[in-house]
């Protein structure tokens, strides 16, 4: 205790007395701290202290700028110096907790890091049921955000591998597979200190071991376990990503490994329970090694913890393992795996990002550069493609979604007792990111819909001469500059009749209106919100909210929905996206002097208003008549508040919202169709109704983009009474 | 030689600035550029606050133009007509805006014993926007917390407040030809 006391004293005074820039100064001070490390081996704390301290040091000899950790060390150095006082466990629990205030004072820790950063975890001497919180020690960032994506892959993995295998119990390759996966993921928790998802990883790999070992059949109720553990581990994973000092009691995993120690427990005894009734250790030692491992986070098994502590000698453990009738675990050598020619690298996000802005860039500042032909057509081309060599970095493969959605497929079909099959194709197309993330939720409406609606029961469908399982059919593919999605069901379409009854019945439209309705129209009202046909609501559909949700989502993507169906035939239902999010084509316009863009998407043709049939449906609306057909009148200067529309010399374009209606656009000049940069307008312009986003023009004028499905809502819906 | 004297500053720095005769300033760290009057591109359905939006090298940045924020008479623009960029926080980003005043003036720094709290100015400018009252050698400063003033309001105006009247383009103050 003198000989430790003296020590810290003096490097105190050496911390305390050194100068900026004193490198040598610095590197003995460093130096003095690894041979701290001999006192405290055996301490897990004081070992990441130490490491975080050496790691400063290597960062700050490079700036040279010592005064910035002094006061940070000399905390560091008080504590540890307390730390070798204090002999019990809660005076020790408390310096635990002064140690994590410590850890966050970090002053090379930036802002991002500090949010990201748990607390150590706390010595526990009892299993304590109750308390299951779990703080989680992230030293290096980089190294946590790539165990969780890597999780996050590996437990997608296992889900496919368990659909698999629940159709054809006899693929053992995939057993094998999912043992070296949690295996694996195991290992990473060990490394990271991630003790509940180690734990759970754990349980589950006990669990595949027997099954691999043929010891337990693949049946259904292995498959459900399997699954639930899939679920447990990517409820921790989201905590873990959502990352706001992980309290792990949020997801009790206590009941799912007493179920998964039952069954493995019915094949044999646990080598701790062997030991005890042969009495070669005591219950408490026991418990003190079961606690010690979950610690370690299993990396070490029982016996090897037994010996180290002496409790056994290595026969006995030998013997007793005959007893238990088991193999110790061979590991698996890992197989070579193929060289591929075309390695996969992780990039963060926003890097990414940045390349695709700056080509933005220099899209826009060639379209101000056009005037001069110095050999524009070279550079028009090279840019082109770098523009398309960017946006294929946004994109990844659909495959990921796909096998979400036979899950849900899956589970739904279960519930409702249907029987269904599940078709994916096109699951190798690559889309934009940000189309991937957002198409998740309507299309599992989609899918519940046709599943609950759709698809009759086994009975209806014999006696229609349908195969027993219903076909849903989801296909991703690329026409042109397009993206179609589709959901496709065949079972009993949609009847235009229920359809047309159940608008009556909710007020919808009027009897008057019904046989002036295009086919388009009825379909099109299953979108409104509160619509629904179903005679019975269930916690999957019913309500009539699913339909307004994929409207809507779709909107916001610049999409179009598109319905085909037959009754008792199928029904398909497919989300059309322009290929492009960031770069679009648009049609530049000019109203009282403020410049618009119009997505072409969106356009049909523009006209010259000349001899104007004008009717007025009240004071506000009006409509002109054109070839025989009614628009109704958007006039973009009153949009503007800049006054209004003379009809009768002005230009018009026709568009087409993304329900297929039609209505005119009144401008001033058409100008050009170019190459539009979206540029957002920032998320205080949010809520702004009618206008998407922003570009900037050859010229440096600021152009605002119009969003056609909202502009025509907001006009319309202001006007009509 | 004559080496130029470099001011020393003590305390936190600010950019003071001009708007209707009184005397402004804000926090410099917030400051991003300084611009003089450049086309200003208006949006409908904002308040008459926003002016509009700008093309800052590639970036689309609103501006807020405080004199009708603070109530006071809208002026013609001149040539010492400014817009500060500001990048502030909100909720959880960074984003920047343009604040149009009369005139920029220069960096000054105010020590702790010069701030004064001061309750209410006019009933324009609540409370929250003012960080207190600086009495410096040459004339009272007004000290702004900028973050709240541009954090605080929407920036779209919805239906209800259509009805009474407010905002749309105003051909008049949106823009100014450069």
């Amino acid at each position: 205790m003198e000989k430790e006391n003296k020590l810290f004293k003096k490097l105190a005074l050496q911390i305390f007395n050194l100068e900026d820039g004193d490198v040598m100064g610095m590197s003995e001070i460093s130096n003095q701290f690894k041979d701290l490390s001999s006192i405290f081996e055996k301490n897990q704390i004081a070992m990441e202290m130490i490491d975080r301290i050496e790691k400063l040091f290597q960062a700050v000899m490079k700036e040279g700028n010592f005064s910035k950790i002094k006061e940070f060390l000399l905390d560091g150095i008080a504590l540890l110096n307390k730390l070798t006082f204090v002999e019990n466990e809660t005076d020790q629990n408390v310096i635990c907790s002064q140690i994590n205030h410590w850890l966050l004072l970090d002053p090379y820790l930036t802002e991002k890091d500090q949010q990201k950063s748990f607390k150590v975890e706390t010595i526990e001497t009892s299993h304590d049921q109750k308390d299951t919180t779990e703080h989680v020690l992230i030293l290096n960032t980089d190294a946590f955000s790539i165990f969780l994506s890597d999780a996050e892959e590996r437990i997608q993995h296992a889900q496919s591998l368990i659909l698999e295998l629940e159709k054809d119990s006899t693929k053992i390759e995939n057993i094998n597979l999912l043992f070296r996966i949690f295996h694996t993921i195991k290992g990473e928790c060990g490394f990271l200190k991630i003790a509940t998802l180690g734990e759970l990883a754990h349980n589950i790999e006990s669990l595949l071991d027997l099954m691999r070992e043929r010891k337990l059949t693949v049946d259904a109720k292995r498959i459900d376990q399997l699954f639930a553990g899939v679920d447990l581990c990517k409820a921790i994973l989201l905590e873990l990503r959502k990352g706001q000092g992980v309290i792990f009691n949020r997801i009790p995993i206590e009941k799912y490994i007493q179920s998964i120690l039952s069954v493995i427990h019915q094949e044999y005894p646990p080598l701790g329970d062997v030991l005890v009734n042969s009495n070669k250790i005591s219950e408490r030692e026991k418990n003190e090694i079961l606690n010690e491992q979950k610690l370690g986070v299993f990396s070490k098994k029982f016996g090897e913890i037994a010996v180290e502590k002496a409790f056994v000698n290595e026969n006995d453990i030998q013997e007793s393992l005959k007893n238990q009738k088991n193999k110790i675990f061979s590991e698996e050598k890992q197989k070579t795996q193929s060289i591929k020619n075309d390695p996969i690298i992780k990039v963060k996000a926003s890097k990414i990002n940045y390349l695709v802005e700056i080509i933005g860039e220099l899209i826009i500042a060639q379209g101000q550069s056009n005037d001069q032909s110095v050999n524009s057509n070279q550079i028009n081309k090279i840019t082109r493609t770098l523009q398309y060599a960017a946006m294929q970095l946004r994109t990844e493969k659909i495959k990921n979604l796909f096998n979400n959605l036979k899950r849900v497929v899956r589970d739904i079909s279960k519930t409702l007792n249907k029987s269904v099959e599940i078709n994916l194709l096109g699951e190798e197309l690559e889309v934009d990111r940000n189309l991937i993330e957002n198409l998740e939720e309507p299309l599992m409406h989609l899918i519940r819909n046709s599943i609950h609606h759709g698809i009759e029961s086994i009975e209806e469908r014999i006696n229609a001469n349908k195969p027993q399982s219903g076909n849903i059919t989801i296909a991703a593919e690329r026409k042109g500059n397009q993206i179609i999605i589709s959901v496709m069901d065949d079972g009993g379409g949609l009847k235009k009749d229920k359809i047309i009854n159940k608008a009556i019945e909710k007020n919808l439209i009027k009897r008057e209106t019904i046989p002036h309705l295009k086919e388009d129209e009825i379909y099109n009202l299953i979108f409104i919100q509160g619509f629904s046909t179903a005679e019975e609501v269930n916690y999957v559909s019913g309500r009539g909210v699913g339909m307004d949700i994929i409207r809507s989502v779709t909107q916001s993507l610049r999409g179009k929905i598109d319905i085909q169906t037959k009754p008792d035939c199928f029904t398909k239902i497919s989300l059309i996206f322009p290929l492009n999010t960031a770069i679009i084509d648009g049609m530049v316009i000019k109203v009282s002097g403020n410049y618009l863009i119009i997505p072409v998407a969106s356009i049909i043709i523009s006209i010259k208003i000349k001899n104007p049939e004008i009717h007025e449906i009240n004071q506000k609306v009006k409509t002109l008549k054109i070839n025989d057909e009614i628009y109704p009148v958007i006039d973009l200067k009153r949009y503007l508040k800049l006054g209004e529309t003379d009809l009768s010399d002005s230009l018009g374009i026709i568009i087409e919202n993304s329900e297929k209606k039609r209505f005119i656009l009144t401008a001033d000049e058409i100008l050009a169709k170019k190459d539009i940069v979206i540029k957002s307008l920032g998320k205080k312009f949010n809520r702004l109704k009618g206008i998407s986003s922003a570009t900037i023009l050859s010229g440096g004028n600021v152009g605002l983009v119009l969003d056609v499905d909202q502009l025509i809502e907001h006009t319309l819906t202001q006007e009509v009474p | 030689m004559e080496l130029t004297k470099r001011k020393v500053l003590t305390g936190d720095r600010y950019l003071s600035f001009s708007l209707d005769g009184e005397e402004y300033c804000l926090e410099i760290l917030k400051v991003k550029e300084l611009l003089g009057l450049v086309k200003i591109t208006a949006i409908p359905q904002t308040p008459p606050f926003i002016r509009g939006i700008i093309n800052l090298r590639g970036q689309i940045i609103p501006i807020i133009d405080l004199r009708i924020k603070f109530g006071l008479q809208s002026k013609a623009y001149d040539k010492r007509t400014s817009i500060i960029v500001v990048e502030i926080d909100f909720e959880s980003d960074l984003l920047l805006m343009g604040v149009l005043v009369d005139t920029i003036s220069e960096v000054i720094g105010i020590p702790e014993e010069k701030m004064n709290k001061v309750p209410y100015i006019n009933s324009k400018i609540h409370t929250d926007f003012i960080k207190g009252i600086a009495n410096m050698q040459n004339g009272i400063k007004i000290v702004l917390d900028i973050g709240k003033i541009l954090g605080s309001d929407d920036f779209v105006i919805f239906k209800e407040m259509e009805e009474k009247g407010f905002c749309g383009l105003d051909n008049e103050s949106a823009g100014f030809q450069v």
